[in-house]
């Protein structure tokens, strides 16, 4: 089944709002049962809140009020047009997660929102990984813009990626290596 | 590890280390390469609290064991309450630099310096296997179109020498 399917029937699982909030395992859980693997659930999951049909708090998946999802989808724009600003564009190739997170305090956010923005923007618009910076040899965690034209094909790799990790981890342990 | 041998010696150790535990994605111009420790030994009472939180993955072995793994990202943390969070920040940090295992950091140097790219480490899975006992996943991943040219290049030259290919 394709990810629009799973989309839709996590929509349907708050039936229209009357269900406000479900628990994060709960709702995995029953889309597991169904024969779902998790890294489609969770995928599907990640649509479903780029969307705005529900958002991710404390444990819960929460409805999204339709009324108000344009509203929510043009506030996610404007921290994605922040941090696009604070990567001059990608003119800045790498900043440590600190550094970001200070970027968007100047701009007026505490750190929860900060950490929040970053969460968001893993889904689409950050590279996360560890370098070494300088001659230290240390590694540091940080994160990279994504040009525009390259997200779909970072998304499509990082789907990918899960998959193979999966499949190498059941290839060690039945090597015993695990 | 290879620690010793010239640069021909190293390029086909990562030419099989690849193929064995990593892949090469042509469309994406991706290289990656797996790689795992314990981490056991290294978390802390709070950091087990909230991975027995967090939701995971599962995956069944032909033995019908189960074994669950949790995929590393940002916003899992919105799973968690909010006096909770500082907890994961702390434990993905961890993974992101501490943690990495010195095979890792050795790996990416080498990758950098043989085959003049740029290596990126990736914390990926906190895999929990029997007995709830703990390891952690790493990806070393290169990526980019120039930069995957020049390795695979490298790469298959190795290859070409053992006869796998032309052989």
């Amino acid at each position: 089944m394709s990810l629009e399917t799973i989309v839709k029937m996590i929509e349907a699982e708050f039936k229209d709002g009357k269900k406000k909030q479900i628990g994060s395992k709960e709702l995995i859980k029953m889309l597991q049962e169904r024969g779902f693997e998790y890294e489609d659930v969770d995928e599907a999951l990640d649509e479903a809140k780029r969307r705005k049909i529900i958002e991710l708090d404390s444990g819960f998946y929460k409805w999204i009020d339709p009324s108000i999802r344009e509203a929510e989808k043009a506030k996610t724009q404007r921290y994605y047009d922040m941090l696009a600003e604070i990567y001059e564009g990608g003119k800045i190739e790498f900043f440590t997660e600190e550094e970001v997170k200070a970027a968007l305090k100047e701009r007026g956010l505490d750190d929860e929102e900060a950490a929040h923005i970053l969460g968001i923007a893993e889904r689409d618009f950050l590279d996360f990984y560890a370098d070494t910076l300088g001659s230290t040899k240390k590694l540091v965690a940080g994160c990279s813009w994504i040009p525009p034209e390259e997200r779909a094909s970072y998304a499509d790799a990082e789907k990918e990626s899960n998959r193979s990790f999966k499949k190498w981890l059941e290839k060690k342990m039945m090597q015993g290596d695990y | 590890m290879i620690k010793f041998g010239n640069a021909a010696i190293r390029n086909s150790y990562f030419e099989r280390a690849i193929r064995d535990d990593g892949s090469r994605d042509y469309k994406r111009y991706r290289i990656s390469l797996m790689g795992a420790g314990e981490i056991e030994s290294k978390v802390k009472l709070d950091h087990r609290v909230i991975i027995n939180r967090l939701p995971k993955g599962e995956t069944t072995l032909p033995s019908e064991k189960k074994e669950t793994y949790i995929v590393f990202s940002k916003h899992l943390r919105e799973e968690l309450p909010f006096e909770l969070r500082h907890v994961y920040d702390d434990l993905v940090s961890k993974m992101a630099d501490e943690w990495v295992p010195t095979i890792l950091r050795e790996e990416k140097e080498v990758i950098e310096r043989i085959y003049g790219v740029r290596a990126k480490i990736r914390p990926h899975q906190i895999y929990m296997g029997e007995n709830g006992y703990l390891r952690g996943k790493w990806e070393i991943r290169v990526q980019g179109k120039e930069a995957f040219n020049k390795m695979v290049k490298q790469l298959d030259s190795a290859r070409d020498e053992e006869g796998d290919i032309k052989g």
